[in-house]
């Protein structure tokens, strides 16, 4: 069995490319992810569990990303709440973030707004179906699928259809 | 043939591989912050040892190498261990860890700024009210080398740190510089503690570390306090602090005819509950709006019922007119279950949707007739049993009333497109 020092360093040979994909989905910005992935590593493995196998504490590290991410907008959300005139401008970008934004598919994730992209990413990435999606953002199930489909509608023209593959339907029935 | 969801994922890795490519030189320090993490938890539960030791910083020993200019100490090289309640015993200066031939950085150039609450920006201040001001370290630096700038700004009262950030990135690529832009952090700002969550003079400090890409990590410079610390006086700390912790103000609750509106703009979501969504996400926010008071008389206790044949007000003069009373309106209430989440109402003597008429009267009411002009939805299919509604209640009208926007706001400039008006009607009975 792997010891906890070692399950850490796969997690930095092996795991860091599909970490950093997420985090960059939810993000948008290569700097942005990079402290995510980061934050949610040492959120992970400080914690006094039993990590013995990389698939585990991966899982572990994305759903971390996840809550640090969503906790992140709530934050931002008080703050809009408490003091709108005083919102502070996101960290400044990067060189890499101005390189994905010659991407149009990056231009296009930029545009979107956070609470979409991030409904995207854990829609599209992590297979997070609608409910599970509405139940980590405390959001309903109706404003889910309304993101998601302003996220279709801003990535179909470049990335293709969806092709179907969705774990719940779109009709909304209230009883 | 691929479609969105294989794309995304191939597109999403391609930019997992440069994140990751960056993120091989993090390993050390993440090592670093989670034996740090894991030290501060076993001290946050020892209770009976916490009082002796918190307030240690435990250093790693110096690197070989080091070029020890004038001042940064060791404890500048771990941006991770700045953490509230520990002693600030770092100097200004330079510290050059590595020195290579293709390395260089020049001291940086800048300030620290107050930002108004207005927006605008000052270099000569002494203090402000938190809340109505945030100061940011602004600047630049030249750096030649492929590198990371990282950047955290700490709060510093009495020797102590009282507020930290966390860390905050910038790259540069071989030639150039980054621009930094390091927000300071109000007193308490401290993840989970909260030490010096008070008012008073504060001196805030910024840390820099140049890394190298792709040399394993390890910080090849650090710079504290290029330009020098900056000690302002900040008063208002509590009232903001218990400001921002709560999760929302309540609106103001009727007087007699009075209910208090906001001004809040239609709902552009494709969801089949937009206010109702609009309610989740906290609407309407008191802090985002513009508000006013709106007079509605003859209001009558909401229930379930409202959303079906009763009033949701009833006035002794068919010919009354207000601003709203040809709006299209319509009510929403926070909690609700069952039926349509939107009560369609109209101002009428005529019919409600039961037939029932009072030619004497006028009455907000639903009606066969009644409509309320939402975004396009999917297919949305809703029962009809008498809904359960508790909670705040909310009459929505299709327009907002200008004259009592322009009393209320003299001289504002504001558009008024696609404005609606939530009137607060207090709590569903």
């Amino acid at each position: 069995m792997a010891s906890q020092p070692d399950i850490v360093a796969e997690l930095y040979r092996r795991s860091l490319p599909r970490l950093g994909a997420y985090a960059f989905l939810l993000t948008g910005s290569h700097a942005e992810a990079e402290e995510l992935v980061q934050a949610a590593i040492v959120k992970v493995c400080a914690r006094p569990r039993r990590l013995t196998n990389l698939p585990q504490t991966e899982a572990y590290v994305r759903a971390a990303i996840r809550t640090i991410h969503l906790d992140g907008l709530r934050r931002q959300s008080r703050w809009h709440r408490a003091a709108p005139t005083l919102a502070q401008p996101d960290a400044v970008a990067g060189p890499a973030d101005h390189v994905a934004e010659a991407d149009v598919v990056g231009v296009a994730m930029r545009s979107l707004a956070p609470r979409v992209r991030t409904v995207v990413a854990m829609y599209y990435w992590e297979d997070l179906s609608v409910a599970e999606i509405a139940g980590a953002m405390g959001i309903s199930d109706g404003t889910v699928k309304g993101y998601l489909q302003d996220g279709r509608r801003a990535l179909a023209p470049l990335l293709g259809e969806d092709d179907g593959r969705e774990r719940s339907a779109v009709m909304e029935v209230r009883s | 043939m691929s479609g969105l969801r294989d794309n995304l994922e191939d597109w999403a890795l391609a930019h997992g591989e440069q994140v990751a490519a960056v993120m091989t030189t993090h390993e050390a320090a993440g090592r670093r912050a989670i034996r740090s993490r894991r030290r501060n938890r076993i001290l946050a539960t020892g209770a009976t040892a916490a009082a002796a030791v918190v307030g240690v910083v435990t250093l790693a020993s110096a690197v070989p190498g080091v070029n020890q200019q004038p001042a940064a100490q060791d404890l500048a090289r771990h941006l991770s261990e700045l953490v509230c309640g520990d002693p600030w015993v770092v100097s200004a200066g330079n510290t050059e860890y590595y020195p290579e031939a293709d390395f260089y950085f020049d001291e940086p150039r800048g300030d620290w700024v107050l930002t108004d609450d207005d927006g605008d920006t000052h270099t000569g201040y002494s203090g402000f009210t938190a809340g109505l001001g945030s100061v940011s370290w602004q600047g630049a630096i030249d750096v030649r080398g492929h590198t990371i700038v990282r950047a955290r700004t700490v709060a510093v009262k009495l020797g102590t740190i009282v507020g930290v950030t966390e860390e905050q990135y910038g790259r540069v690529r071989d030639e150039g510089g980054a621009s930094i832009y390091a927000n300071a952090p109000r007193p308490g700002a401290c993840g989970d503690t909260s030490p010096g969550n008070s008012s008073g003079k504060v001196t805030y400090h910024l840390v820099l570390q140049l890394t190298r890409v792709g040399d394993g990590g390890g910080p090849v410079a650090t710079i504290v306090d290029p330009g020098g610390a900056k000690t302002v006086d900040i008063d208002g700390v509590e009232a903001y602090i218990e400001a921002q912790a709560a999760p929302s103000v309540d609106p103001l609750a009727p007087r007699g005819d009075l209910y208090q509106a906001f001004a809040v703009p239609a709902p552009t979501s494709t969801s089949c509950t937009p206010f109702q969504d609009m309610i989740d996400a906290g609407e309407p926010l008191v802090f985002n709006h513009m508000q006013y008071l709106v007079t509605i008389p003859g209001v009558q206790p909401i229930t379930g019922a409202t959303w079906a044949n009763e009033p949701a007000a009833i006035v002794d003069d068919p010919n009354y007119h207000a601003w709203y009373t040809d709006l299209p309106a319509a009510i929403v209430a926070e909690h609700f279950k069952g039926g349509n989440p939107l009560g369609y109402l109209t101002w009428t003597a005529g019919p409600n949707v039961s037939g029932e008429a009072h030619p004497d009267q006028l009455r907000l009411v639903n009606t066969d007739e009644a409509t309320f002009p939402m975004p396009a939805t999917a297919d949305c299919v809703f029962t009809l049993p008498l809904p359960a509604v508790s909670g705040a209640v909310y009459l929505v009208i299709d327009g907002v009333d200008a004259s009592a926007l322009d009393d209320a706001y003299p001289g504002a400039d504001y558009d008024l497109t696609n404005m609606q008006t939530w009137v607060y009607l207090g709590q569903a009975d």
